[in-house]
């Protein structure tokens, strides 16, 4: 083990050009309210226009210019690598009502709290982050948190004086604890890995609700290659599942380490872009527990807000039962299942039973597909268990390991048409950011 | 009850009408009485326990209820007169409550396991109460298996209403909170029997009952654990889900009128207002309940029932997270909700636990157009390794994504202490319609005496050891001024500080304003769709 050293610190304008297309930064020159004004004389503002692989973003300084983006309908990406406000306004005395409305970026967070969803938003944590900068990855669809800064409510010195609790800003906010607790979607080891991250985020996302979803060219032919080819009688983990089903090298985790028995993520299959959600069956036999059902509605409201199809591939005994009680988060995860507008395909690998039930089992809608792989099997435990190629259940059909791949390209390509425009869903987008 | 059979004319031999009549009338007698059977019926009451009739028939108003799918079955063919056992392990239909219309639907447990919940019973009353914008109520008494193997259709294994085309499971996933729905926990539940435990507005338990998703079987050694084990009300309470406990049925069908006595039939209906002539006088004693130093604990709840009505405060989820107090009363008859902190626990700080608590509370009150009353003393949220553990930031972020919601009046008193991101989230971001302070309220970012220390840090560090006491206190008592509420009063951040005598009047009075005058919702809330615990 060795110590985190502390991290090197760039300007923001630094990160700002490491992480946008190059010469494309436009720092905004005035802001559009006296506090930002006086806050921007002390250098640490800063923030703009720019664009990632050619489409329009505004960067800025935790919230602090997020109104810009979500009046221009394009992604907001937060740098958070400051104290909070409580201590920029104290030290320059502003009022009663600027040290507690102003301490918490007051307007920008009501705006961000009633956003809906419209444009995403993504935080990156490259330094201690306490207040206004950590408030606002609590908003926001996508966090990076770098190893060795902090994300907390407030700071290990407040800590200190107010309750007397010592800690140092590892055991606080460190990494470890956001991948634990499912706060960083991504946790980086390097400045770069933050950059790479965040382009690759936004890379599966539209600009703005409603917006063309970024289909990528299918590479080599007239579709593109799985990572790997996937055999009848073999038994695969999540992984070698996901490399199978989706374009090689495009699948994109989110919150790994943090309920590991269901992976989730963005992937391409044909170069269109889906949420992934899959249990695997070689963490915990693939039982969902509570964390997974959080982690589960997390990833299905920012596709059904972004217009993003779902494709979940089940092989899970269902919830958690020993967890205390899981039946709230099982449903509110079916609900988040039953509401999602999107497309939603399913793949049965192996079984199918409890809350891993409860996914497939709501009604479907016409652009959704249920595959299962022969011998699996479904069922709310083993007493109501159905094979599915005695049809019993409402698969769609049964597919080849090899050939569930091309099932599910031909179906998203049928539903989506030629030039898919993201179709967001009406109600999770409005649900809550953070899960 | 039953009007005599007879055609009239005196003669012996009765004709075809009033012998089909007779046929059904017999059926009716069988199944009603004897349900899954005399041994089962024998064996639910040598446990101390009620059938589904029984408990409807203790429950609704009485002589109210009207049967629905009294002869639905899971039996795959109808071919005697005594068939069965009938009822499809739902016994429901449509009753009153307190003279207001509702519908019920209760798991049969007389029936065996495999059948309950199989003909789609449940989703068919649910759907009837939608249609008819009513409350909504299941009592959850068993260990159902939802029929996976079943098809669609009409009744009968076969053609059991399950998974598939016309789905019996997801007829709550999608409700959305248009109308009211209860769940009473009477007796073991496990399997579809528990689903709507988790999407319900109101979870009852009662004690020694056990709760859970899996069933025992599947739950494995943990189910049988005793006490502490899986589902059991240890377990449901400490996780927030559960309401209300109660001792009895009685009990829970009590509690279940009271909720359900502040709530519209339905999402949007008319709010059920009642003694609108209770007096509004000054109320001299109310003061004298709040210590004025802020690190004094009191009782809210005693300041809580002065505001309301007399009598009239519902306390929800009495042991969960008890530093915030969620409940509902009425003022001037109009059904509130109340949302507040208590200093009673950990001086009125907020957890994760608590943002979670006032978030699911906070959705069904919008959902249900029932304005808010906000009471705030607290410190702030609660910092420690362990809130951050919790997820505090999300959990933060969440509740004040909920209140920026809202879309119902909503009125925030700062009664002691407002500080920090706490007093932003509850009343400052303008989610309140109407913002008052006491004359006594602190509005500040950060308790004073913290605050000094976090800002002055460099100066403390210059002084010598035995002066920095003195600066400290002196800085803060600086600091301390500007928390008045006047402070916060010159630039509208409170809109008005009232007398805390005049609190009830004042509250009273802009709701009945608000009700008389905001136009009726034309879309439902975006809270309405929010899950009921996350």
């Amino acid at each position: 083990m060795t110590t985190p050293t502390k991290p090197a610190r760039p300007t923001l304008r630094e990160h700002i050009e490491r992480l946008v297309d190059p010469g494309s930064f436009v720092p905004t020159q005035h802001f559009s309210d006296a506090r930002d004004q006086v806050m921007d004389q002390s250098g640490e503002y800063d923030g703009g226009e720019a664009t990632i692989e050619g489409r329009p973003v505004t960067v800025g300084l935790s919230g602090h210019i997020v109104m810009r983006a979500l009046n221009r309908r394009h992604p907001y990406i937060a740098i958070s690598s400051g104290t909070g406000g409580l201590a920029r306004g104290g030290r320059r005395n502003l009022g009663v009502l600027d040290t507690v409305w102003g301490m918490s970026g007051g307007p920008m967070l009501a705006e961000m709290a009633s956003r809906h969803r419209d444009v995403p938003v993504v935080s990156a944590i490259v330094h201690h982050s306490f207040g206004d900068s950590s408030f606002f990855t609590g908003m926001s669809d996508y966090v990076v948190q770098l190893k060795g800064a902090c994300m907390a409510l407030t700071g290990p010195r407040v800590l200190a004086i107010g309750t007397s609790e010592q800690v140092t800003m590892e055991e606080l906010g460190g990494t470890d604890v956001h991948r634990r607790n499912g706060q960083a979607d991504t946790i980086a080891e390097t400045l770069d890995e933050v950059y790479a991250a965040i382009r690759g985020f936004l890379s599966f996302l539209p600009s703005a609700a409603g917006e063309p979803l970024p289909v990528t060219e299918p590479v080599g032919g007239p579709g593109s290659q799985a990572g790997r080819s996937l055999d009848n009688g073999q038994e695969y983990g999540a992984g070698e599942l996901i490399d199978g089903l989706f374009d090689g090298g495009s699948f994109f985790e989110l919150r790994r380490g943090f309920a590991p028995s269901l992976v989730t993520g963005l992937a391409r299959l044909d170069g269109i872009p889906v949420g992934v959600l899959a249990s695997d069956p070689s963490v915990d036999e693939g039982y969902y527990s509570a964390d997974a059902c959080l982690k589960a509605t997390r990833l299905i409201c920012t596709c059904d807000a972004f217009g993003l199809p779902l494709v979940f591939v089940v092989d899970s005994p269902g919830p958690r039962a020993e967890q205390g009680s899981v039946i709230s988060r099982a449903m509110m995860l079916a609900q988040a299942v039953q509401l999602a507008e999107v497309p939603k395909c399913w793949v049965i690998t192996g079984q199918a039973r409890g809350a891993g039930l409860l996914v497939t089992g709501p009604a479907r809608i016409a652009t959704d597909l249920v595959i299962a792989w022969p011998g699996a099997r479904a069922g709310f435990d083993e007493s109501g268990s159905s094979d599915a190629d005695e049809h019993h259940w409402a698969a769609d059909g049964v597919a080849s390991p090899a050939g569930t791949r091309r099932t599910l390209v031909t179906h998203l390509r049928a539903v989506l048409g030629a030039s898919p425009v993201s179709r967001p869903g009406r109600i999770l987008r409005t649900w809550p950011v953070g899960f | 009850m039953t009007t005599p059979l007879t055609d009239g004319t005196g003669q012996a031999e009765v004709s075809d009408e009033i012998r089909t009549v007779q046929r059904l009338r017999e059926l009716r007698e069988h199944v009603t009485t004897q349900m899954g059977g005399p041994e089962a019926v024998a064996a639910i009451h040598a446990a101390g326990r009620r059938t589904a009739r029984e408990h409807i028939a203790e429950f609704v108003d009485h002589g109210s209820f009207g049967e629905i799918g009294t002869f639905a079955t899971f039996v795959e063919k109808v071919t005697a007169p005594t068939p069965g056992p009938y009822g499809g392990g739902i016994i429901g239909g449509h009753a009153t409550l307190d003279g207001r219309p509702v519908t019920v639907a209760v798991d049969d447990d007389s029936v065996t396991a495999p059948a309950r919940r199989s003909t789609g019973k449940a989703a068919r009353l649910y759907q009837m109460a939608l249609q008819q914008r009513r409350p909504y109520i299941e009592i959850l008494q068993g260990d159902a298996v939802p029929d996976l193997g079943s098809r669609p259709g009409k009744t009968g294994t076969e053609s059991a209403r399950t998974f598939g085309a016309e789905p019996a499971f997801p007829y709550l996933l999608e409700r959305q909170r248009a109308i009211p729905v209860v769940s009473m926990v009477l007796g073991d539940t496990s399997g579809a029997s528990s689903f709507s435990a988790g999407l319900c507005d109101f979870l009852v338990q009662l004690e020694g009952t056990r709760l859970s998703l899996a069933r025992p079987a599947a739950a494995g050694a943990e189910a049988a654990a005793g006490a502490n084990g899986s589902g059991t009300l240890p377990v449901t309470v400490a996780s927030g889900e559960v309401d209300a406990v109660v001792g009895s049925p009685d009990e829970a069908y009590a509690v279940t009128r009271r909720f359900l006595s502040y709530l519209p039939s339905y999402a949007g209906g008319p709010l059920p207002v009642t003694d609108a002539d209770v007096p509004l006088g000054y109320d001299d004693k109310i003061a004298q309940l709040v210590p004025a130093r802020r690190s004094r604990a009191y009782d809210m709840k005693a300041v809580i029932r002065r505001i309301c009505d007399d009598g009239s405060f519902f306390e929800l989820k009495p042991s969960y997270a008890r530093n915030v107090v969620t409940g509902f009363g009425r003022l001037a008859g109009i059904p509130v909700g109340v949302l507040a902190n208590a200093p009673m626990r950990m001086a009125g700080g907020l957890t994760p636990e608590c943002c979670l608590k006032a978030v699911s509370f906070v959705c069904m009150c919008d959902a249900f157009g029932i304005p808010l009353l906000v009471l705030q003393d607290t410190p702030g949220f609660l910092v420690s390794a362990q809130a951050e553990r919790d997820r505090a930031i999300v959990r933060v972020m969440t509740l004040l994504q909920a209140l920026s919601l809202i879309t119902v009046p909503a009125v925030s008193v700062v009664i002691r202490k407002a500080f920090g991101l706490a007093f932003v989230i509850l009343d400052g971001n303008r989610a309140v319609d109407l913002s008052l302070a006491w004359p006594g309220a602190e509005i500040g970012f950060m308790d004073p005496p913290v605050a000094a220390n976090v800002l002055f840090e460099p100066q403390i560090k210059q002084l010598p050891e035995e002066e920095r006491a003195a600066f400290l206190a002196a800085k803060a008592a600086e600091l301390g001024v500007g928390f008045e509420p006047y402070g916060v009063a010159t630039n509208l951040t409170i809109d008005e500080i009232i007398e805390p005598g005049e609190t009830r009047s004042v509250v009273a009075g802009y709701l009945r304003a608000s009700l008389a005058s905001r136009p009726p919702r034309t879309a439902p809330s975006p809270l309405a769709s929010w899950p009921r615990w996350y």
